[in-house]
C-alpha cells in the first residue's frame, strides 16, 4: 500500500491492492457475492446489523429459504470468510487501497478492517401503511397474505371468521419502479383461484413484468381466470357492509362519456407495503462518502453511467435492495454483476493509477475545503504536508503545513477539483495540452 | 473568515480608465476561500477587463500576480520587481491589504477590486452568513455561542424586541431571530438563568471603534 | 457552407467533451455532414475540466463565438462536471454581458455520443447567428 509523503515529484503510478473484500449486508445479495468472492479465493468479512443473517426475503415463503440456509452453510465453512452478526461499520477512512474500516460489535468491541474493496448490499424498510383506506378488517398487506396462504390448508381461505370469495389486489398507488410487487401479486393471484377458488381482481396502472419469468407469471394468471383492469385515477374504495368496494371507469370504453364505472366486492383488499429506503441510508452514504438520490432516497443516482453496481468511489461496490427495492432475480444479478467487476478489480494484485491524476501544489492551497466538497469520487482529502508552510515568511523556518490532497488511485482524472481550485493550486498531470487543437479529418 | 465580493466590472473600468498597464493582484488568503479575489478570480477578471478595453480601442496590459496576503510589508514587497513601468495597482485583498500596498507603495494608485461585506461563516458551500463584527467585548458565553450583536438587526443586548415572530426577524424575514436562536441554545446547554444576568448598554466609544481605529499593542513581542 | 472573399466564416472554439461531443463530432464528420468552416475542436475529459477563464480567453484571442458541448443532465459520468460547466459558463456570460458581450457568443449544448445530427445543426445555427451579430469586437486587435 502507497502512502503518500506529500512530494509531488514522487510519480506514484500503481498501488498494491490485497484479495480482502468487506461486505455490507447479509441478505440474498450479500451472501450470493460472497459465495463467489470466496470460491475465487478472496478473503471475505460479511458485516450484518441483525441478530441473523437472511434479510428482508425470509419473508417470502420459496425455494430462497433452502438455498439461502445451504449458502451460509456453505461460508461458514470457508475460512477465508468471516461473518460478523450484530455488528455495524463505524467510519471508513483512507482511499481506495488503504481503506480503514472500524466495526462495532455488541457493547464494547471495535475491529478495524482494511479490505481492498467494499460491497454494500443492504437492504430497504417497508411499512404497512394504507392511507385513504377505510379503517376496516380486509385491507390486507401481501407478506402477510403470504403467510395466510401459506398457513392455510384445506380449500377454503377465511379471514376473522368470514369466508373469503374474492380478492382485490391494488397496486401502484405507491412504490413507484418496484417491480417486486408485481411478482408477489401475480403468484398469490394464482394459488388464490386455483388452490382456493376465489375470483380475483388486479388493479394496476402499468403491470411490471420487466423480470425473469414476470411475462410467464402474468400469462398463468391470465389462463387461471386472474382478472386484470388498469386505471388512471386512484379508484374509490369504500365499505360495503362486511365487505370492501372499489370503484374503477371501465376503461375498455374508449370515450370518455361513455365510460362506465364498475364496483368491484371483495373480501380481502391486497395492497404492497410501502417501500422506504433504510432508515440507516443517510448514515451509510455519509460514511462511505457516497451518494444517495435525491428523489427517492435510495443509495446512488439514477445516472444510467453508473448502473448497476457501480458506485462514485472507486472501489466501493452496490447491489440489490439498497439500491432500489427488488425480487431475488434482479437481486441475483447484481451480486453476480458486483462480484465479477470486484474480482476483476482486485485479482492482478495491483492497480495503475491515472492516466490523468489531479494534483495539489501545497504550497498554493489556502484550505477552503471547495476541493473535497466538489470532487464526485470522494478522492479528495485536506491532510498534513511536511513541507514549506504556504503562509511562509521569508526567514522563518518552514514547518509541517495542512493542505488538499488527491488520492491517485482514488482519481478518476475529471479535472472539476482543478477548473474549480480558487487558488489554481490544482493541476491535472498526465492530461494532454488542452490548447492543442484536434486534427480535422 | 472575511468575506468579500468583486465589484462590479463597470465600476473597476471606471476606476482604471486613466492607465494602460497596471498590476492586478489577487490574495491567497480570505479572498480565495470565498472565491472572489485568488489566482482563479485574477485571470478572470483580468481576461475581461483585457476584452472590455479591446472594443473601446484602448488596450489595457495587466500583469497578474497572487501572494500569499497582501497584509504583511514583506507580501506587498513580492509585487516590488513588477511595479516598474505599471501605473497603477488593482487590489482583490481586503481593506487591509489595498491599505498595506499603499503604503508601501506611496507613489502608485492602488484600487480595490473587491468590497469587504463581512466576517462570516460558511453556510454551506456557496453561501456565507455574517458572524462577528468586531466589536471589541466578545459576549458569546453569555449567549450561548450566538451573536446579538452580528445577527440582530437591532443589536440588542437582553433579548427579542417585539417584532421576533416564529423565529423569524421583522426587519428581514428571512432571518432567523438572534434571541431565539439564544434562548434555544441556552436552553439546551441548560443554561437559560444567564438570560438574568443584565448585559449592560455597549460602550461603543471605548470598546469599539466610534473613537477612530483601534490598535492593539504587544510590548512583550516587539524585537 | 459557402465561402470566398466577401463572406464571413466566424470562428467558433467548441469545448467538446470526450464522452459525448468527440463522438457526436466524429459521427458528424463520417456522415459527412457539413461542419462550421472556421472551427476549432478543443477536447476535454469532461465539460467539468473547462476552467471559466479558457471561455474568455477563446473570446479574446479571436473567436466570434464559444461552444461547450457536455453530456446531458444526470448522465454525467464524473456525475456534475457537466453541471459545473453550465454554471460557469453562466458566470461568464453574465460577467461579459454588463460588458455589452452577446450572450449568443457563448453558449452551452447538450447532447448524447450519437448526436452527430444534432452537432452540425448546432454549429450550423450558430454560425449564422454570428454572422448576424459580427466579428467579436472584444477580441484583441493585432
Amino acid at each position: 500500500m502507497a502512502e503518500m509523503k506529500g512530494d509531488s515529484q514522487n510519480k506514484i503510478d500503481s498501488i498494491m491492492l490485497k484479495q480482502d473484500v468487506l461486505i455490507i449486508g447479509g441478505g440474498w445479495a450479500g451472501l450470493s457475492a460472497a459465495k463467489i468472492l470466496a470460491r475465487n479465493g478472496m478473503r471475505v468479512t460479511i458485516v450484518e446489523k441483525a441478530a441473523e443473517l437472511g434479510g428482508g426475503c425470509v419473508d417470502w415463503a420459496d425455494d430462497s429459504r433452502t438455498e439461502m440456509r445451504s449458502t451460509i452453510a456453505e461460508l461458514e465453512k470457508i475460512e477465508k470468510v468471516a461473518i460478523m452478526t450484530g455488528a455495524e461499520v463505524r467510519r471508513l477512512a483512507g482511499q481506495f487501497g488503504s481503506f480503514r474500516v472500524s466495526l462495532r460489535q455488541g457493547a464494547n468491541d471495535i475491529t478495524e478492517l482494511t479490505p481492498a474493496a467494499v460491497l454494500i448490499a443492504g437492504g430497504y424498510e417497508t411499512k404497512k401503511e394504507a392511507p385513504g383506506m377505510p379503517a376496516g378488517k380486509g385491507i390486507v398487506f401481501l407478506a402477510d397474505l403470504e403467510k395466510m396462504l401459506n398457513s392455510s390448508s384445506g380449500s377454503s381461505l377465511t379471514l376473522n371468521g368470514r369466508p373469503v370469495t374474492a380478492v382485490t389486489f391494488l397496486l401502484d398507488l405507491y412504490n413507484e419502479d418496484v417491480k417486486f410487487d408485481a411478482w408477489a401479486v401475480l403468484r398469490q393471484a394464482q394459488v388464490l383461484r386455483t388452490k382456493f377458488k376465489c375470483q380475483v381482481f388486479v388493479l394496476c396502472k402499468d403491470l411490471k413484468v420487466s423480470f425473469a419469468s414476470g411475462e410467464l407469471l402474468y400469462r398463468q394468471a391470465r389462463e387461471a381466470g386472474v382478472l386484470f383492469f388498469k386505471y388512471e385515477a386512484s379508484p374509490a374504495v369504500d365499505l360495503a357492509g362486511e365487505r370492501l368496494s372499489v370503484e374503477i371507469p371501465d376503461y375498455t370504453v374508449v370515450t370518455k362519456e361513455a365510460r362506465e364505472t364498475m364496483t368491484l366486492v371483495s373480501d380481502i383488499i391486497a395492497l404492497p407495503e410501502v417501500c422506504a429506503p433504510g432508515s440507516d441510508t443517510d448514515r451509510l452514504c455519509r460514511t462511505f462518502g457516497i451518494r444517495r438520490e435525491l428523489a427517492t432516497g435510495y443509495i446512488m443516482d439514477d445516472n444510467p453511467q453508473f448502473l448497476r453496481v457501480r458506485t462514485n468511489r472507486r472501489g466501493i461496490f452496490i447491489a440489490g435492495a439498497c439500491r432500489s427495492p427488488q425480487g431475488l432475480t434482479e437481486t441475483q444479478s447484481e451480486a453476480e454483476a458486483a462480484a465479477e467487476e470486484i474480482l476483476a478489480l482486485l485479482k492482478p494484485g495491483f492497480f495503475t493509477c491515472g492516466p490523468a491524476i489531479a494534483e495539489v501544489d501545497e504550497k498554493k492551497c489556502a484550505l477552503c475545503y471547495t476541493c473535497p466538497r466538489l470532487c464526485p469520487h470522494a478522492a479528495i482529502t485536506i491532510e498534513k504536508y511536511a513541507r514549506q508552510n504556504v503562509y511562509r515568511i521569508p526567514g522563518f523556518e518552514p514547518g509541517a503545513v495542512y493542505a488538499a490532497r488527491v488520492e491517485p488511485a482514488a482519481c478518476y482524472g475529471c479535472g472539476i477539483c482543478v477548473a474549480e481550485c480558487p487558488a489554481r493550486a490544482i493541476s491535472l498531470r498526465g492530461e494532454r495540452p488542452l490548447l492543442q487543437a484536434r486534427a480535422r479529418i | 473568515m472575511i468575506k468579500a465580493e468583486q465589484k462590479p466590472i463597470e465600476e473597476i473600468l471606471g476606476y482604471l480608465e486613466p492607465y494602460g498597464k497596471i498590476i492586478l493582484s489577487g490574495c491567497g488568503a480570505c479572498v480565495t476561500v470565498c472565491h472572489s479575489g485568488g489566482e482563479k478570480e485574477v485571470a478572470l477578471l483580468a481576461e475581461s477587463l483585457k476584452m472590455a478595453r479591446n472594443k473601446d480601442a484602448k488596450p489595457l496590459e495587466i500583469v497578474e500576480i497572487t501572494p500569499a496576503r497582501q497584509c504583511e510589508p514583506e507580501f506587498a514587497a513580492e509585487l516590488g520587481d513588477l511595479v516598474e513601468g505599471a501605473e497603477a495597482i488593482l487590489s482583490l485583498s481586503c481593506g487591509v491589504g489595498v491599505q498595506t500596498l499603499a503604503r508601501t507603495y506611496g507613489a502608485m494608485a492602488v484600487l480595490p477590486g473587491v468590497n469587504v461585506v463581512f466576517m462570516g461563516e460558511t453556510v454551506m458551500h456557496g453561501q456565507w452568513e455574517e458572524r462577528c463584527q468586531a466589536c471589541g467585548n466578545c459576549i458569546l458565553e453569555k449567549t450561548g455561542g450566538v451573536c446579538p450583536i452580528a445577527r440582530c438587526a437591532k443589536q440588542l443586548l437582553n433579548g427579542p424586541c417585539g417584532g421576533s415572530s416564529r423565529g423569524k426577524c421583522e426587519i428581514k424575514r428571512e432571518t432567523d431571530c438572534a434571541w431565539q436562536m439564544i434562548f434555544d441554545r441556552l436552553k439546551t446547554l441548560g443554561q437559560l438563568h444567564k438570560l438574568t444576568e443584565i448585559i449592560p448598554a455597549k460602550n461603543w466609544g471605548t470598546e469599539s471603534r466610534d473613537m477612530g481605529p483601534r490598535r492593539m499593542v504587544r510590548e512583550d513581542l516587539k524585537v | 457552407m459557402e465561402t470566398g472573399p466577401g463572406i464571413f466564416n466566424p470562428k467558433i472554439i467548441a469545448f467538446c467533451c470526450e464522452q459525448s461531443g468527440i463522438p457526436a463530432l466524429e459521427m458528424a464528420e463520417s456522415a459527412k455532414l457539413e461542419l462550421a468552416a472556421n472551427l476549432e475542436v478543443r477536447p476535454v475529459p469532461c465539460a467539468g475540466r473547462i476552467e471559466t477563464v479558457f471561455l474568455l480567453q477563446a473570446l479574446e484571442n479571436g473567436a466570434d463565438g464559444v461552444l461547450v458541448f457536455a453530456c446531458h443532465e444526470e448522465n454525467c459520468q464524473y456525475l456534475r462536471g457537466n453541471i459545473r460547466a453550465k454554471s460557469r459558463l453562466s458566470y461568464a456570460q453574465d460577467r461579459l454581458a454588463r460588458i455589452g458581450l452577446e450572450k449568443e457568443r457563448l453558449e452551452i449544448c447538450n447532447l448524447a455520443a450519437n448526436c452527430g445530427k444534432k452537432f452540425a445543426e448546432v454549429l450550423k445555427d450558430k454560425v449564422e447567428q454570428l454572422r448576424k451579430l459580427g466579428p467579436n469586437p472584444f477580441s484583441r486587435r493585432h
